[in-house]
């Protein structure tokens, strides 16, 4: 399902108009990024919850870059781990 | 990992930030979520633009054992929900490691042999680094590891960032990192501790504004790479020769780079030389040439005179001057063509030649100094301007003009035809009298036509081509 679809979804369930929802959405995503970036995590109910994970440096050595070995640094990313409910719906 | 945010305390921060009622956030929450369970409980994976993609996976039955009893087990098939952030906002998280680049290592990795003697001393390290900083304790600043995070040398997942497109992510496997120096870096951090501090420095990097250098060394302490100082303490000559090449090798680039700007700076330094020598020999020439003015109390040069002009009725000298452009008179130099000769060529629109100086009385001079003429090409050696006033004749004219050092054809045409382009028309009109276009002396008296009568139009575009075509003509006459 595309962006578009998904948010006519929302819209009609919330009864909200699709502006009020994608300005939620982006501020949705706004609150999550800080709050992620500080290494704290978020927690949906019945959903599940988006932490943070860092990943060390690292070295890629990757063939299509001829050998070449990088140093990636290291950086924080975004994890998502759903909670049972969310599991257990999927899976019926 | 650190606080936990539950909805209510997501509620506020939302409506804060969106500017939107509570009510309307939280009502906002729950559908998006509820409508996303709907969605993925179909197995329908949803893209969410500026967010990322939740995607429904399938995982294969596989062999494993049960923790508590020990026996093998089966864990069946099934369905696992994945979120794939989307590059703005994995971009936002990570601002804080935004100033951190990608450093290319020179040079394959070599394993460091170590003979016996090191390789006993190098299990007792851990010893001797306590000895002279003291206990190390292990700093998380990010909280315990994450489990799930692949140990060095083993395949790294996918990569989280998913693409706009699509398209598949590259699976990534690293290559175990370069050992060398194991005794030293390792057992200090084989507790998997992310970084070594030392007691009085405090690692906190969220709150780092920027590297203190861009050497990948300093900024990244526990990186397996180190100074040669420091390793020099730990190992002997025999072993830092394959090592310090690779290491060199980092370094070296810098010297040559460093050298290269040397060079490079040195090069520059030399041209600037080279063209102030050249503007201070141009300075010299024309201060010789102003003074030369001055002692032949004239021109430097005189002109020739063409068949067919009228000339020398008067005992009016014509100085020749050229010039730039029509609003612009350089009352007190003549144009020397010998060191400008470009600028004949220039200006086929070019105002009429304006005597700057007249001197009347005196005794005309005659000859040219022809040097200058013949060296230059194109219309110096053309004539003088006609210094007659004979009246013109009065059929079909519009007006009677008089060129001064101020009014040109060129201004007279704009002024009575609306485009100084179509100055030569007014030039054809008084052919009799005036010489080069450029060289008519000031208090000539010119007669406007009726443009009319040479079927021009001055609003026409083409007619206006039909002049410039003109000027040119009346130019390559007297270039002959």
């Amino acid at each position: 399902m595309d962006h578009k679809t998904f948010i006519k979804k929302v819209s009609d369930s919330s009864g909200l108009d699709r502006d009020t929802c994608e300005a939620l959405l982006e501020s949705l995503v706004t609150v999550l990024a800080d709050t992620i970036s500080e290494g704290e995590s978020i927690s949906i109910p019945s959903f599940g919850n988006f932490e943070s994970r860092k990943r060390k440096e690292r070295i890629m050595s990757h063939p299509s870059l001829k050998g070449r070995r990088l140093l990636v640094p290291p950086k924080l990313v975004i994890n998502f781990k759903p909670s049972t409910l969310l599991r257990n719906k999927i899976n019926e | 990992m650190g606080k936990k945010i539950l909805l209510p305390q997501l509620v506020s921060m939302l409506s804060s930030s969106s500017g939107m009622a509570k009510k309307s956030s939280e009502t906002f929450i729950k559908t998006f979520f509820a409508t996303l369970t709907d969605v993925l409980a179909e197995h329908e994976n949803v893209r969410i633009k500026g967010f990322g993609t939740f995607k429904v996976n399938r995982v294969e039955a596989r062999k494993s054992v049960n923790v508590s009893t020990g026996e093998e087990m089966q864990i069946p098939a099934h369905y696992k929900v994945v979120f794939l952030p989307d590059k703005t906002i994995s971009e936002k998280i990570n601002r804080e490691f935004s100033w951190f680049e990608i450093v290319e290592i020179a040079g394959p990795p070599k394993t460091a042999e170590l003979t016996p003697e090191e390789e006993e001393r190098s299990e007792h390290l851990g010893e001797e680094i306590e000895k002279d900083f003291g206990e190390i304790e292990p700093v998380e600043p990010f909280g315990p590891i994450d489990p799930d995070d692949p140990e060095p040398g083993e395949p790294i997942p996918e990569d989280n960032a998913a693409r706009e497109d699509d398209s598949p992510v590259p699976k990534v496997t690293i290559v175990p990192p370069y050992q060398a120096p194991p005794p030293v870096m390792e057992t200090p951090v084989a507790t998997a501790t992310q970084s070594v501090t030392t007691p009085d420095h405090e690692f906190d990097p969220y709150k780092l504004d920027a590297p203190k250098s861009l050497d990948p060394l300093a900024a990244n302490p526990d990186s397996p790479y180190v100074t040669r100082e420091e390793l020099a303490e730990y190992i002997t000559k025999a072993d830092i020769k394959p090592l310090v090449r690779t290491v060199k090798k980092v370094k070296g680039n810098v010297d040559k780079t460093e050298r290269a700007g040397k060079i490079r700076s040195r090069a520059y330094f030399i041209w600037t030389l080279l063209i102030c020598a050249a503007l201070i020999t141009g300075g010299f020439f024309l201060v010789y040439y102003l003074l030369e003015k001055k002692i032949t109390g004239n021109n430097p040069e005189q002109v020739d005179q063409t068949p067919g002009s009228n000339n020398a009725e008067e005992d009016t000298e014509v100085v020749n001057v050229k010039l730039e452009n029509h609003d612009f008179i350089e009352a007190e130099i003549t144009a020397d063509p010998d060191m400008e000769p470009e600028r004949e060529e220039e200006m086929p629109h070019n105002a009429a030649g304006i005597q700057a100086k007249t001197q009347t009385g005196s005794a005309p001079k005659s000859t040219s100094t022809s040097t200058a003429s013949t060296a230059t090409t194109a219309s110096t050696a053309s004539s003088t301007s006609s210094s007659s006033s004979t009246p013109s004749t009065s059929s079909d004219i519009k007006a009677m003009d008089k060129v001064t050092s101020t009014r040109y054809l060129t201004t007279m045409a704009k002024e009575h035809y609306g485009n100084y382009n179509l100055w030569p028309y007014i030039y054809l009109e008084n052919e009799a009298k005036l010489g080069h276009p450029d060289r008519i002396k000031p208090g000539t008296v010119i007669a406007i036509p009726d443009i009319a009568k040479y079927g021009i139009d001055p609003t026409n575009p083409k007619d206006i081509e039909k002049a410039k075509r003109l000027s040119v003509e009346i130019y390559q006459k007297y270039s002959n």
